[in-house]
Formats: C-alpha cells, sequence, structure tokens
C-alpha cells in the first residue's frame, strides 16, 4: 500500500448565496483543506449551517463544489466525468442522517445491498449470498433480517442496513453524516460500538460529520472544527476536546450537555448564527464571540500550537510557539 | 415543602392498535410541584410522551385510558374521563413539542400566532402584551413579528413556540423534548431560559428527555420510565450519584462522556421485546441481574436516599 491519505481535500469551495439578501455573506464551504489518512476516523463538528453537511457532500460527489479539488488515493476524484466518475463512485460511499428515507422502502434488506454489489460488479453473483451474510454478520445483523424490508426494521437496524451498503463494495473512504443524532441514547450507543468495532476490522477511513462532542470525542482520533464554512480549530481529539483553543470550540464543548454538569462551565456564545452580522475578511466567529476584541475584524490565520493542533484565532496565534504561520482563508 | 400542582395517581393506558388490547402503561405516577422543573427520562416508545398527554386529556385515538386520578390544583379528575380533563386542564396548561416548526401554523406569521393565543385570555393592551411576551422569550416583536415560520430559524422558532405557550399564563408547561432538533448551544441556552422563566413564573415544568445528560443540570427530581413502567424516581441528587435501577445504570452508561472517554455499554434489546404478561418487571429481558422472581409481579417500590426504585435486587436487602 502506498503512503498517500485516504482523502485530500484541497481549498474547497461551495457556497450557495441567498438572492433575498445579497450583501449577507454566503453560507457553504469556503476554501477549506484537510487530508484523513489511511484507516483514521477523522470528526467534524459544528453547529447546523456551518457547512459540514455541504462538505461531505462534495467529498463523496453528490455535489460538485465551485472550486478546489477532493482527492481520494491517487486520484483526482473531483475532476472525473462520465463512466471514470461512475466507476471511481465505488471509493467513496456515504451513510445518512436518517436511515428511513435512505433505503429503498420496496427492496428488503437482501436485495438492496445486493445492488450494491452489483453497481460495481465486486464479487461474482454465486458469491453474492456468502459476501452479504458476511457484512451482515460485520454489522451486527441477525441473518433473519436479510429478508424484511425498511418499515419493519428499528431505527438502529437501519442504520446498520445503511452501513451495510456503504461497506459492501469496500471503499477508501466513508462519510458518516450524522449517523447516530436520530436514535435513542442506548442505540446510538450500540452503533457507536459497532461503528468502532468495524474500523479495525475494514481498511476504510471514516469522515464522522456531529454536532455531538461526545459522541465525536468516543469515535474520532482527530477532529476538524467548522465555523461558517472554515475550519477554525483542528488536531487530535484529545487535544482539541480537553484543551480546546478557540472560543468557539471552547463553548460548543461547555455546552454540551453532561451527566456530571460542570460548576463552572466556561464560554458561551451569545445569540445565534446571523449571517447578515458577519462582514466580509473578518473573523466569522467574532459577532458571538465573548472574547472578540478589535483585531478580530481582520480574518486570524491558522496557528499552528503543537503537533497537528492548529487553531485560527488571533489569541492563539499570541500563544503560538513558532512564527510559522499558514493562512487559512485566502478570502472570507 | 410546597403542596404539588399537578399529582397522577395510578394511571394505567391500554393500546388498541391492530385489534389487539395491549397494556402501555401500567400504574404510572407522578407529582410536580410549582416552580419545579420535573424530568421524565426513557428510551423512545417507553411511554413518557402518552402518559403526560392522557393526564391533560389529550390521549391518542387508539388509546383506551383503563384507570388513574388527576388532581390539578385543588381540582379532582378521572383520568378516564378525557374530555373533561381537556376541558379544565386547557386554561391551565401549556404544551411544548420537540419539532417548533411543525407546531407553528406555516401560513400565518409568527406575531399573528402569538396574539391569536394572548386573545383567548385577554382583551386590552394585546399589542403591549405581544411585544413584552417576545421580549420574554428573547425574541424582538419588531425584527420578527411579520416573518413565517420558514423564514425563522430552528431556535427562533421553538422560542416563538414558547411565547405561544407562555400566553395562557399556563400554571404547568409539558415540555416533549424541545431542545431535541436544536444545537446544543441553543439548546443550552433555551434550558437556561426554560429554568428562570420556571423560578420567575413559579411555573411547574415537566421536561421529556430521552437523554439522562439533558436533565441532569435543570430537574431537581425525575422519573425513569421503561416500558410504561415507572422504574426510580425521586431526586435527582442521590440517583444520579448512585442510580440503583440496572435500567437507570444501562441509560447512564450509554452516554458517552465529554471529559473522559471511557467505552460505551449498550443496553440489549428493545423496549417492548419482552412478553406481553402483565405481573412481570417489564426490563427483565434486557437485566444483566434478571431472575425468575422477576418474572412474577410488578417489583414494588423500595424506598431508598429520596428516592423509590422498582427492583427485586433491593427488596431483598429489605427484607433481609
Amino acid at each position: 500500500m502506498n503512503d498517500l491519505p485516504s482523502l485530500s481535500v484541497r481549498k474547497l469551495t461551495k457556497l450557495f448565496s441567498d438572492p433575498d439578501r445579497p450583501d449577507a455573506i454566503s453560507v457553504g464551504v469556503r476554501g477549506v483543506s484537510f487530508d484523513v489518512e489511511r484507516g483514521e476516523v477523522v470528526g467534524l463538528i459544528g453547529e447546523s449551517g456551518c457547512g459540514k453537511t455541504t462538505l461531505g457532500r462534495c467529498i463523496v460527489g453528490l455535489q460538485s463544489a465551485d472550486s478546489g479539488d477532493i482527492v481520494v488515493g491517487d486520484t483526482i476524484f473531483s475532476a472525473l466525468r462520465g463512466k471514470a466518475l461512475r466507476r471511481f463512485r465505488k471509493n467513496v460511499q456515504i451513510v445518512f442522517q436518517r436511515p428511513e428515507t435512505s433505503l429503498n422502502p420496496r427492496m428488503s434488506v437482501y436485495t438492496f445491498v445486493r445492488q450494491a454489489l452489483r453497481n460495481f460488479a465486486t464479487v461474482r453473483k454465486g458469491e453474492e449470498r456468502v459476501r452479504i451474510e458476511a457484512l451482515a454478520a460485520l454489522v451486527g445483523l441477525r441473518p433473519d433480517t436479510l429478508d424484511r424490508f425498511p418499515h419493519q426494521l428499528s431505527g438502529g437496524e437501519r442504520q446498520r442496513v445503511a452501513m451495510m451498503r456503504a461497506l459492501a463494495c469496500e471503499p477508501e473512504l466513508i462519510v458518516l453524516d450524522e449517523p447516530t443524532s436520530a436514535l435513542d441514547v442506548s442505540v446510538q450507543a450500540q452503533v457507536l460500538r459497532t461503528l468502532k468495532d468495524l474500523q479495525g476490522e475494514v481498511g476504510a477511513s471514516f469522515l464522522f460529520i456531529s454536532h455531538d462532542v461526545a459522541v465525536v470525542r468516543y469515535i474520532c482520533s482527530r477532529v476538524l472544527v467548522m465555523y461558517l464554512g472554515v475550519i477554525v480549530e483542528e488536531g487530535p481529539s484529545e487535544t482539541v476536546l480537553a484543551h480546546p483553543v478557540h472560543p468557539y470550540t471552547q463553548a460548543l464543548l461547555a455546552a454540551a450537555p453532561r451527566i456530571t454538569p460542570k460548576p463552572d462551565p466556561g464560554l458561551s456564545l451569545t445569540g445565534e448564527l446571523v449571517l447578515g452580522d458577519v462582514r466580509p475578511h473578518e473573523c466569522p466567529v467574532r459577532p458571538r464571540c465573548p472574547l472578540a476584541h478589535d483585531r478580530c475584524h481582520k480574518a486570524p490565520p491558522m496557528a499552528d500550537l503543537s503537533s497537528g493542533h492548529r487553531a485560527a484565532c488571533w489569541l492563539a496565534h499570541d500563544s503560538a510557539p513558532s512564527t510559522n504561520m499558514t493562512t487559512a482563508r485566502e478570502r472570507t | 415543602m410546597t403542596e404539588s400542582l399537578l399529582t397522577i395517581t395510578d394511571l394505567s393506558i391500554d393500546s388498541l392498535r391492530d385489534g389487539t388490547r395491549r397494556r402501555i402503561v401500567e400504574g404510572f405516577n407522578l407529582s410536580v410541584r410549582a416552580g419545579e422543573i420535573y424530568g421524565l427520562v426513557g428510551e423512545s416508545g417507553s411511554g413518557k410522551s402518552i402518559s403526560m398527554m392522557a393526564s391533560v386529556g389529550l390521549a391518542a385515538q387508539g388509546l383506551d385510558v383503563r384507570s388513574g386520578t388527576v388532581n390539578f390544583g385543588t381540582r379532582r379528575f378521572a383520568a378516564s374521563d378525557q374530555k373533561s380533563l381537556r376541558g379544565n386542564l386547557s386554561h391551565g396548561v401549556s404544551l411544548l413539542f420537540q419539532n417548533a416548526k411543525g407546531a407553528l401554523n406555516p401560513f400565518i406569521t409568527v406575531g399573528k400566532q402569538v396574539e391569536r393565543v394572548l386573545r383567548r385570555r385577554r382583551r386590552s393592551d394585546i399589542q403591549g402584551e405581544l411585544k413584552e411576551l417576545f421580549r420574554v422569550v428573547g425574541l424582538n416583536y419588531a425584527d420578527l413579528g411579520r416573518k413565517y415560520p420558514h423564514q425563522v430559524s430552528g431556535g427562533q422558532a421553538q422560542r416563538v413556540a414558547m411565547a405561544c405557550a407562555l400566553a395562557t399564563e399556563p400554571a404547568l408547561l409539558i415540555a416533549d423534548e424541545p431542545t431535541t432538533a436544536l444545537d446544543v448551544t441553543t439548546e443550552r441556552e433555551m434550558l437556561r431560559f426554560l429554568a428562570s422563566i420556571c423560578r420567575q413564573r413559579n411555573m411547574a415544568v415537566v421536561l421529556i428527555a430521552h437523554n439522562l445528560s439533558l436533565v441532569s443540570e435543570y430537574c431537581s427530581s425525575l422519573s425513569i420510565l421503561h416500558a410504561g413502567q415507572v422504574v426510580e424516581t425521586g431526586n435527582l441528587a442521590p440517583i444520579f450519584a448512585e442510580p440503583l435501577h440496572p435500567y437507570t445504570q444501562g441509560l447512564i452508561a450509554a452516554v458517552p462522556d465529554v471529559d473522559s472517554p471511557r467505552e460505551l455499554v449498550p443496553l440489549i434489546g428493545s423496549v417492548w421485546g419482552g412478553s406481553s404478561e402483565l405481573d412481570r418487571c417489564r426490563f427483565s429481558h434486557r437485566c444483566p441481574h434478571a431472575m425468575p422472581r422477576c418474572e412474577r409481579r410488578i417489583p414494588p417500590a423500595v424506598k431508598r436516599d429520596g428516592r423509590e426504585v422498582h427492583c427485586v435486587l433491593y427488596e431483598q436487602e429489605v427484607s433481609a
């Protein structure tokens, strides 16, 4: 195997402007770059509207980017067209938030997963049954589930079927878009356990999109924190989620519900994300940030803090050990 | 100790779906005082919403309320008389649902919707009161009043729903997973706001949630419900410090912890997976400590450290 990352996102931009509010800043993804190493589980967290789902959809090719590249292994996925694109899709799969809308209600689980296998002709027809039964075992479904239809399954089982389909063609990368947020806590725990076990058995890398910091902390080794289309902090989970540097990450963590509430939860953001408040070329968090000051009217660069830990905040910039800065965004 | 505002005693509900009668709530008790936030926790399908809806006269079609009494303030109602419950409680009780946008009428501006509720209660100075209500829920009437539900954010929609709920000056608010559709930051703001309103107006709140970590900060007491049976109920602090019922322990072990990640221990099976026999502990099919005695009868309440637990494990200690 080569040493190339499974996924390399390079300066990806996809913006949606609101015709009713031409002066407001556009939502979407603006110039995001990051890598997912082979076999790595990377978490992508942020509030609704921060662009995390758009980013996920661009990565699996469900949405075309305005600019930038998606590189999967050694292929520029975003440059492929026609048959080559279709064939290559086997390498990037997605699991959606709501399995009830992403499964075909008229197909049994077996037929549904078989379709994925046949699409990419990954196994010979005679071996399909064996392969599908093995996949069911892998995601923790009983063999008799294979002959059922989606409406006969529970939410957790449906999500396992969605995972089965994604795994069927042995992809390089699976994007999981809020895979457990529609589930009960107890079912969520089951699905998360399965995902964690799976990760060791299949070679795929995972990009785990979620708004739940606790879930991300549990399952991901590295985390990206997104706000209004840009990554504001990234690094190993235990660093970013235990010692967050960016005020936004701190506020997200402070707001997370806990079994044992913290006596001093820390920073909290004011209000909601209002696009009209954010001016171009400034730090996007500024209007809500309790620590905002004059400098924040200029977008801060990404500051390298420690191995792999980076944050786009002037305060982080001040405390950064090196002066080796990379500009986080060309334009805001 | 203040008098309890709402007391539900021995509520039992049958479901008549698919032509079969099935007991879905069994001997449900609950007591909420004014100014208190009471947590009602359990997985989907455990009967949390059904119990609360039935106790204010809003049992869905296909449900048969078999027994139970509801005391609201000084009055007493039979739970089986849903019509009289509905008529008498509609002025004192407000509801808040999970999907705020679904609860608002898409064809009417949010200002008008709150105004309509307001007009049921008072005749004079509607506009002034309307602005005040918007201010109370943290919104600006001038900015938002003329907007339609699709033009506001999820958090704002939930605040508008809150304004509707508060417009009748209810003594009790039933909040059914009010923050599940919201972001964590908005969720926190919403719950804090709920707590402050509850203090200011001396309003009682029943907060229905499926996640124990949500109630930990804001409730003083709670009940944990599994398959229509209360398994553990009482003061929050001792329950969280030392959960006694295996189901409560299981729910806590299933929640991922942000501060100190540990292995998750999922609950096995599903809420209604056990036999349909009535006189048994309905958690036994999922319980790591299940024994033959669990199948014989519904475990009676055992009192310990300011809470009641329904489990044979603790019954033993009392008799010994």
